[in-house]
């Protein structure tokens, strides 16, 4: 299979480029479209290696509900149009030790699985009924555990954005 | 698979896209001529016959314009924005079955562009990316109200994404399946959804409405008091753009309820031959655009009839009465199909063979 | 799914998208060669009601649209994993059904909460 071979190495490219300038760039907003870029990247990935719902959930969760949760933030935050300054520091070594260990951990682990075999071999794409029979029987305690972690994240939510002025305390059905 | 094969599904889909231009355009010309026609005008008559060529003229019109971008703006978000607007909305319909595929000799002509075996969660995908059409739109047009416009319309896109998503897992229990071919199948074999799932129904249209920002919900480019919302500072063709973006979004929304509500193209066949040709698949067709029409103009209706809301009783509605409700129903609905399963109620409202 | 047929599902949606580029394209280019050139300070303004434009381009969004996007956040993920369940669960047993209803009663909780709050509450 030469296709998939090839479009893996223009999705990765694409993505490396958008990487680079996602935190290369001096514009807030464009940092957000190039991290978009990135991860529409790794769901094409998903979508190559035959895990579609896992691909268009990558889309669904992280670029239609996490970025645009970015740019929400920053739509809420004064962020100026063009160049914004303090966007850089001096950690730049540190960052580069701590992207090149990571970087290591994954190869060796991609190394450690598949050796040197640079071919795609797959016989079908995964459907969402294996998908759901899976986290149905041998994943259930993660899936409810799931629910918690979600649940915990919307009280944080809650709690660091709720207003307690009058209003709310009337909303409550307590009196003014 | 061949090259045959190939040059068929290109000709459908050369032909979907140009019947969605089509239908956009007529579209357009009724939603003004139609809503002239509810509300005792006149309407466009000038162009054409009943000003059938008006929204043409229109296009023309707007082609002509100059071509700039304002000097407040981002100029490449500013170019980019209209086509994550346009491609996601064209990209919607490929998962639409407008009849059912018929053979020529042994060459299989699908009725559909692309059956993903994803099925409908694209439509909820091409949503979650359209959101980006405006808000980048909004964003980048360096214009205070433009911004404003597009985080109050990117809320409510969102929030009713949700109201669709819940919406369509009741559909996805009764049928089994998440392709948008297979649910009609299911249709095919019993009764139309909106028979037992009335309420997803209505929700899943109405939730439509709010995410292409239609009337009575289109209160961030509320045409009389606001001017444009996120696409206020767009002019000529880029305008034209997220125009035909909206039209293709309402096509998209009446096509897919029909697939998941109404039946598809499932439908009375009342003869099978003229002349010796066989016109089963051309009756799927007629019920799919006739059921579609049927809906868009609900979608004028509906325009025209009713009053806009205020921004705090759309997000109370969405977020407390729709997504309460369809939770409710998402639990009941599975609750009666594993009722059915056991046995404990009759198969009577299930498709066969489960 | 086999491969093959994945694979090509995709390239047919592939080639509406170019179709979709391609029809960008040719609007703007068509505007482009029909466009009159006139540009003034003025009119690459941006527009403010017809008065020329007061203050900052800037606009501070509130804080509750973003509560609203937390809460988008946490309601997609929930609605994703119901997705794979509804496809099978014709199929399943009862102890199926029984998990998803914990699942989706404890996310009912969190709308509950959301709503005792007060942070559905516009104004």
């Amino acid at each position: 299979m030469v296709g998939p071979n090839i479009a893996f190495w223009i999705i990765a490219l694409v993505m490396a480029y958008a990487g680079v300038r996602l935190v290369t760039t001096r514009n807030v907003v464009h940092a957000a479209l190039y991290l978009m870029i990135v991860l529409a990247g790794t769901a094409a990935i998903f979508l190559l290696l035959g895990a579609e719902f896992l691909g268009w959930t990558q889309v669904l969760v992280y670029i239609g509900a996490i970025v645009v949760l970015f740019l929400f933030g920053v739509m809420l935050t004064r962020a100026t149009y063009g160049e914004s300054k303090g966007l850089d520091n001096d950690q730049r070594v540190l960052a580069a030790t701590v992207a090149v260990i990571v970087f290591l951990v994954f190869a060796g682990a991609m190394w450690k699985a598949f050796g040197a075999s640079t071919e795609i071999v797959l016989e079908k794409s995964t459907t969402v009924s294996e998908l759901g029979r899976d986290l149905m029987t041998n994943w259930v305690l993660p899936f409810e555990a799931v629910s918690l972690v979600l649940l915990a994240s919307l009280i944080g939510a809650i709690t660091l954005a709720r207003r307690d002025d009058p209003e709310h305390v009337r909303d409550r059905g307590v009196e003014r | 698979m061949d090259w045959v094969d190939y040059l068929i599904r290109s000709v459908v889909a050369v032909v979907v896209f140009a019947a969605i231009l089509g239908t956009c355009t007529l579209l357009v010309w009724f939603e003004r001529r139609g809503a002239a026609w509810m509300q005792v005008r006149v309407g466009p008559n000038k162009a054409g016959p009943f000003g059938l060529l008006q929204t043409v003229a229109d296009a023309v019109k707007l082609l002509t314009k100059e071509v700039f971008v304002p000097d407040s703006a981002d100029p490449l978000v500013y170019r980019i924005a209209p086509l994550l607007s346009l491609l996601p909305a064209f990209l919607a319909l490929t998962i639409v079955p407008f009849g059912p595929g018929f053979h020529i000799g042994d060459r299989y002509v699908p009725m559909q562009i692309a059956d993903l075996n994803i099925g409908i969660l694209w439509l909820l995908c091409m949503s979650s990316i359209a959101v980006y059409g405006y808000i980048l739109a909004g964003w980048s047009s360096g214009s205070k109200y433009p911004l404003l416009g597009a985080v109050r319309q990117s809320a409510q896109v969102i929030s009713y994404e949700l109201v669709m998503s819940l919406a369509i897992i009741p559909v996805v229990i009764w049928a089994g399946t998440l392709s948008t071919s297979g649910i009609v199948e299911a249709q095919s074999r019993y009764h139309w959804y909106v028979v037992p799932l009335i309420v997803p129904a209505i929700a899943f249209f109405v939730s439509g409405i709010a995410e292409t920002n239609r009337p009575p919900f289109d209160l961030v480019e509320a045409e009389s008091e606001l001017v444009a919302g996120a696409i206020t500072e767009y002019g000529g063709v880029r305008f034209m753009m997220f125009f035909l973006a909206e039209y293709t979004n309402i096509i998209t929304i009446s096509a897919i309820t029909t697939t998941l509500f109404l039946g598809g193209w499932n439908g009375p066949i009342l003869f099978g031959t003229i002349a010796g040709w066989s016109v089963v698949p051309l009756w799927g067709l007629f019920w799919f655009l006739l059921k579609t029409g049927v809906l868009l103009f609900v979608f004028i209706w509906v325009r025209v009839s009713l009053p806009r809301l205020r921004y705090d009783q759309l997000m109370t509605f969405g977020w407390k009465i729709m997504i309460g409700v369809n939770v409710a129903v998402v639990l009941a609905v599975s609750f009666v199909i594993a009722l059915m399963e056991q046995g404990a109620l009759p198969m009577f409202w299930a498709p066969p063979g489960r | 799914m086999p491969i093959d047929a994945y694979y090509r599902s995709y390239l047919q949606v592939a080639a509406v998208g170019l179709l979709g580029l391609g029809l960008f394209g040719a609007m703007i280019g068509l505007a482009k060669v029909l466009q009159p050139r006139r540009l003034s300070d003025l009119k690459s303004s941006i527009y403010e009601c017809g008065v020329e434009p007061l203050g900052d381009e800037w606009s501070q969004s509130q804080v509750r649209y973003y509560v609203f996007a937390l809460l988008f956040v946490v309601f997609d993920v929930e609605a994703i994993f119901v997705f794979p369940w509804a496809v099978i669960m014709g199929t399943l047993s009862w102890a199926a059904l029984v998990e998803m209803v914990i699942f989706i009663l404890i996310l009912a909780v969190a709308l509950l909460y959301a709503v005792r709050k007060g942070v559905l509450r516009w104004i």
